[in-house]
């Protein structure tokens, strides 16, 4: 109804709306794929400014023509239309969430219906937007998203589930829903993508993308929670992927360890990343226009201590995974070579060809961002793997690595050694000495 | 006629009975059995190789598999057999019936660990009880071999990835030296318990294509 009154006000026909959303919807995945992690931000807040100021009108119009008619006859007039717009809106969300629970993996509660239906005319666009902003629903956006414990697990499983039901519709000569998806999906996979996304993004399955989404949001995670928030698969346990491969000759089992710190070092590079675009994304909630001018000096130490005490906690645990004295002398270099997503690093594989590891290439236009992330932020960036060669530095006790580790990283050594002296004054005195292989003498 | 006909009634009747479906679901199963073996007694599977939609299916081989497994067809035996007949046909088809709307939560959970060792069964393809990482790549490779640019490596790092999340989860804590084995059964039930799998795996019978049904007569 409240609708209604705007379209008055603003001579749209009515249902051009509901075409422009549905246009919207159906355009976003192409859209999204063909640009780039920065544009798709820029675009996504100018959007979201966009439509608080046209709320604004709208309600200030609102206010106008509440109060410009006769004064008895508006208010049992409003008061009547906000009744029925509540009943209509509950009885509405009530209904099409029963049926579409029947689909949903996870469902919608009462609790997320009562949102719906209470926040708004734009309903579930705003639920959306909502779930992805507003602090206050963050106890329950945890939830949804670490519902899914099992990340990677679940979602080959539920592709698995899907291909298997549509096999056996298929089988049974049934034409299910499955079989109508499945056709949609090939028929959008082989026409459509072709044309509508550029470039290599129209070959990625939906299981990598998936892949690359839920580590953005884990990375988001951790920075909304200053990096207390448990990982579901990361601390608690310690099994790593030596657990799992079957027995190889020595050579190999050396990888497995770092595969799981080099997660942990690529979501500290994201969280790193994202912290800053974080408190840039401060100052566009409209409620605060006025950035406190102290707020980003305290947020910048606050930052620091927090990483400070994350580095001391990582160096404590990592200290219980280096077992294996024989580890291959490289093996450190490469997975922080691997970390930066650098295409020359990526082609010194010399020792590891046969090593499994987790290697996920994040989607093209985010390597180069990453790397300059980590250049320009020279010290947050490179702390973590400052912390790794302090280790490193722990069991082997060798100055090669040193060099070795100058010829692949030549863009990092600058920083290197600035930090060094950091890492000095903030960590213990035992390890650190050790570290000083490249500009000093191997101290005993 | 006659009298082929009725003992074929108290077949479907006694099928109904041990699979749950309804007579009505039972005929025209048979139909399309009759349809897919193109009028034998029993299916092969060249029978099921020949339905065209399956053959762009990436995990059509483990689809196939599964209905000539002997652990879905009720035995405690391991193994494969080369043919089957209606019967097994449809039990294998049973295990996608939907559950009926009140049912008691015993129940559920006896047919929510039924499919669930359906599912399982489909990837553990050398019947010993456990899912090892060979098996889990092999159907993760499988599923991603409908995209070509996807190499071999990805495939290895997601079905590694989840390897080592069901062992985090379900293990916890190991020593490095250990081994771990596979995923057994009851891990797979442990990580799966919050999907609610007796909602999703199912495959509502009514909707059969009617131009298949056509029996020749």
């Amino acid at each position: 109804m409240i609708q209604r009154k705007y379209f008055q006000f603003n001579n749209v026909d009515e249902s051009s709306v509901y075409r422009l959303i549905a246009c919207g919807a159906v355009m976003r995945p192409y859209v999204e794929a063909n640009i780039s992690h920065k544009s798709h931000t820029t675009i996504k807040y100018f959007l979201k400014m966009w439509s608080s100021v046209s709320d604004t009108l709208i309600f200030i119009f609102l206010g106008v023509s509440t109060v410009a008619g006769p004064h008895r006859w508006n208010w049992i007039f409003v008061v009547s239309t906000v009744i029925f717009c509540l009943v209509a809106r509950v009885l509405g969300v009530v209904g099409l969430t029963f049926v579409i629970n029947k689909f949903r993996i996870v469902k919608l509660t009462s609790k997320d219906q009562f949102i719906i239906a209470y926040g708004g005319l734009r309903g579930a666009i705003a639920f959306s937007l909502v779930y992805l902003l507003d602090e206050a629903h963050f106890a329950m956006r945890n939830m949804f998203l670490t519902a899914i414990i099992t990340v990677i697990f679940f979602t080959v499983f539920v592709q698995f589930l899907d291909h298997l039901l549509t096999g056996i519709e298929d089988i049974c000569g049934h034409y299910g829903h499955h079989h109508w998806k499945d056709k949609l999906n090939r028929f959008n996979k082989k026409y459509v993508k072709k044309c509508l996304i550029a470039g290599e993004r129209s070959k990625e399955p939906q299981l990598i993308a998936f892949y690359h989404k839920m580590e953005m949001k884990q990375a988001i995670e951790l920075v909304e929670s200053g990096g207390g928030a448990k990982l579901p698969s990361a601390l608690p346990s310690t099994v790593s992927m030596q657990n799992i491969q079957p027995k190889k000759p020595p050579q190999d089992r050396a990888l497995p360890q770092l595969s799981k710190a080099r997660e942990e070092e690529i979501r500290k590079i994201l969280r790193t990343n994202l912290q800053r675009t974080r408190q840039r994304l401060r100052s566009y909630n409209r409620h605060t226009l006025v950035a406190d001018p102290y707020e980003d000096g305290w947020n910048e130490i606050l930052i620091k201590r927090k990483k400070m005490m994350e580095l001391e906690k990582k160096i404590s645990q990592m200290n219980n995974y280096l077992t294996v004295p024989a580890h291959p002398p490289d093996s450190p270099t490469i997975a922080r070579a691997r970390l930066a997503s650098d295409p020359q690093a990526w082609g010194i594989k010399s020792m590891t060809e046969s090593i499994p590891t987790i290697k996920v290439d994040l989607a093209s236009p985010q390597s180069p961002e990453s790397v300059n992330v980590v250049d320009e932020f020279g010290k947050k960036g490179s702390q973590p793997k400052v912390s790794e060669e302090d280790e490193a530095g722990l069991t082997m006790k060798v100055p090669s690595p040193a060099k070795q580790r100058k010829d692949k990283k030549p863009d990092e050594d600058d920083d290197k050694e600035p930090q060094q002296r950091l890492m000095r004054c903030l960590s213990d005195p035992g390890p650190a000495p050790e570290e000083e292989d490249e500009d000093e003498p191997f101290l005993p | 006629m006659g009298a082929s006909q009725s003992g074929r009634e108290h077949k479907f009747q006694d099928l109904a009975d041990k699979t749950g479906f309804s007579i009505e679901q039972i005929k025209n199963l048979h139909s399309r059995f009759k349809y897919l073996t193109q009028d034998e007694d029993t299916l092969r599977r060249e029978h099921l190789e020949n339905v065209s939609n399956l053959s762009i299916n990436p995990i059509r081989r483990q689809i196939i598999e599964a209905f000539f497994d002997e652990r879905n067809l009720g035995g405690h035996e391991k193994g494969c057999l080369q043919e089957i007949g209606f019967e097994e046909f449809v039990t294998v088809l049973a295990f996608f019936r939907p559950p009926k709307p009140r049912i008691p939560d015993e129940e559920v959970k006896i047919i929510r660990k039924e499919k669930l060792r359906f599912l399982f069964n489909m990837h553990d393809t050398d019947n010993d009880g456990v899912i090892t990482l060979e098996e889990y790549r092999r159907v993760v490779e499988e599923l991603l071999s409908s995209y070509e640019t996807i190499g071999a490596e990805t495939a290895k790092a997601i079905s590694d990835g989840a390897m080592l999340e069901v062992a985090s989860v379900t293990v916890g804590q190991m020593a490095p030296d250990e081994f771990y084995e596979g995923i057994t059964f009851e891990q797979f039930m442990q990580i799966l318990q919050n999907l609610e799998i007796e909602t999703k795996m199912n495959i509502h019978f009514w909707n059969l294509d009617k131009t298949t049904m056509k029996c020749g007569k």
